[in-house]
């Protein structure tokens, strides 16, 4: 399968077999679009006129030549790739410090920090390091082990995660593990204290601002209906100065109030910072803020027109990443991975403040995923199993994707969600991810010429 | 070539020769906690740096910085 497109003005192949992936010129553009249906006379003969003979002898050569090399419609079916080596093994873990939140986000998935559990609690450190412990015992050889806290929001439990850090790395030498701990905080907690120990303490932090201060407060008020964002700001910016050249996210969400998220996104680069993921909400389509099939147009422009300007501010001195613009074409990671994708349900787990296990901290409180309990050690292996067998060729719908090996198939999370099954991708978020794909890749192609001077 | 760049050749079939090792970061643990793009991860097994990057980290900190 190949797939030619254009974004940010510059066409692009990519032959999805193989991962190869090419910047073309117009003349390639055009040939392309008839490579697989007509023969080469069929194609001369169509476009002579626009194209001299010479130029489309040209192309055509140089097409074959890639074929030849295993660059172009070279074989994409991987049906008899064994899985990830040692299958059952879990090595990263949501852990759920905090069933509660101090502000009262309007499209928040976890019902405003209690996951609609109808009790808002707090991780004690028994069952903490039980989690820890856990995940140790379960993830076999493997050295990197990942330890997210989330919440709801993490750092009113502050005290406990300091611990659970401090047990975590008491135990690195001796179980032959390196522990990677992260957290999510909407930053209302942030001192001075809490800064200096995530700076030390976290490989990465992800940060939630959602962009512009109007934006960001009529979606995350306080719990008495305020506005967020005069709280968060500058402790947030004094967060980022203060991280250095460690790790860290500025996360938001966009709506269908803020269909120009490009602006937040530029907004959060002027406000110095240099880290951004602003994510498309998931919601019940009809929440007046969810993002509709229809937007889909108007979505699609908006993240061409962000990709424009991004590039435009990083080649002139006003550097910033936005996460889903960066794609490691020469340095990415290996097929089983990106057929396995996320992992989740099957290397990653979430852990409530009970100690139960699900498939991720989005799957936490559906009803059927509940796996067991690290305070009990039940475990249910069928549901990892499950979750295990859902890779990206198990998708009907991405068999016949383009973006498959760079997606994996998307969240299951929001499969299920949608269509009650983790198989069936969610298309909304299908349509997003593959211009995001384009653009990043067109990104990469332009400066990487403008990096060569071409 | 005169009309065609390749910017990445082709590398999926000969990452299964070292990978799967699995020391990579999950995807959704990084910066989103929704959306997927597992191709924006960096590979973290030294022993496939021939074929793929053994660079992990590199893309999520200085990405294209000059």
């Amino acid at each position: 399968m190949i797939h030619t497109f254009k974004a940010v003005g510059q066409p692009m192949l990519l032959d999805v077999g193989s991962g190869a992936v090419h910047a073309i010129d117009e003349l390639a553009y055009d040939v392309l679009e008839k490579w697989n249906e007509s023969t080469a006379e069929e194609i001369k003969a169509a476009l002579l006129g626009k194209y001299t003979a010479e130029e489309l002898d040209e192309v055509i050569g140089e097409l074959k030549q890639l074929e030849e090399i295993g660059a172009l419609n070279a074989p994409d079916n991987y049906d008899d790739v064994k899985q990830i080596r040692d299958p059952g093994t879990i090595k990263a873990m949501c852990l759920h410090a905090a069933h509660d939140c101090n502000l009262r986000c309007k499209y928040c998935f976890a019902a405003t920090g209690d996951f609609c559990m109808g009790e808002r609690k707090l991780l004690s450190y028994e069952v903490g390091k039980a989690a820890l412990d856990w995940l140790v015992e379960k993830s076999g050889k493997r050295v990197n082990l990942e330890v997210d806290f989330f919440g709801g929001e993490p750092l009113m439990n502050f005290e406990v995660i300091k611990r659970l850090v401090a047990y975590g790395r008491s135990i690195e030498k001796e179980k032959n593990k390196k522990f990677k701990f992260t957290t999510t905080t909407n930053c209302v907690l942030l001192n001075d204290e809490i800064i200096d120990f995530l700076n030390a303490e976290m490989h990465n932090v992800v940060i939630s601002i959602d962009g512009r201060p109007e934006v960001h407060d009529r979606m995350r008020p306080t719990v008495n209906g305020k506005g967020s964002y005069a709280i968060i700001a500058e402790r947030a910016k004094k967060f980022a100065e203060k991280r250095g050249d460690k790790e860290y996210y500025i996360r938001g969400t966009f709506t269908g109030y803020n269909k120009d998220f490009g602006n937040d996104v530029l907004f959060l680069a002027d406000e110095g910072f240099e880290q951004l993921s602003i994510e498309p909400v998931v919601t019940d389509p009809e929440c007046e803020y969810a993002l509709k099939e229809s937007d889909l147009p108007e979505i699609c422009a908006e993240y061409e027109r962000l990709a424009q300007v991004y590039m435009d501010r990083r080649a002139n001195g006003k550097w910033f990443n936005f996460f889903h613009f960066m794609v490691d074409l020469e340095g990415g990671p290996c097929l089983r991975k990106r057929l396995t994708g996320c992992g989740a349900g099957n290397e990653y787990v979430a852990v409530t403040p009970d100690g139960d296990i699900y498939p991720c901290h989005q799957f936490v409180g559906r009803e059927g995923y509940r796996m067991g309990s690290v305070l009990d050690g039940t475990f249910d292996r069928g549901i990892q199993e499950m979750f295990q067998k859902n890779t990206v060729l198990a998708k009907e719908k991405c068999r016949e994707c383009w973006a498959r090996f760079f997606c994996s198939g998307g969240c299951a999370a929001n499969a299920q969600a949608f269509h009650g099954d983790i198989s069936k991708p969610y298309d909304m978020e299908c349509q997003m991810e593959r211009k995001r794909l384009e653009c990043a890749m067109a990104i990469y192609a332009k400066e990487r010429a403008a990096a060569k001077g071409k | 070539m005169k009309h065609i760049e390749t910017i990445q050749k082709p590398c999926l079939k000969d990452s299964l020769v070292h990978g799967g090792c699995g020391e990579c970061q999950a995807s959704c643990q990084s910066a989103c906690k929704t959306s997927c793009t597992v191709a924006n991860q960096s590979c973290a097994n030294k022993e496939n740096s021939a074929v793929l990057g053994g660079n992990e980290g590199k893309l999520n900190r200085n990405f294209g910085r000059k």
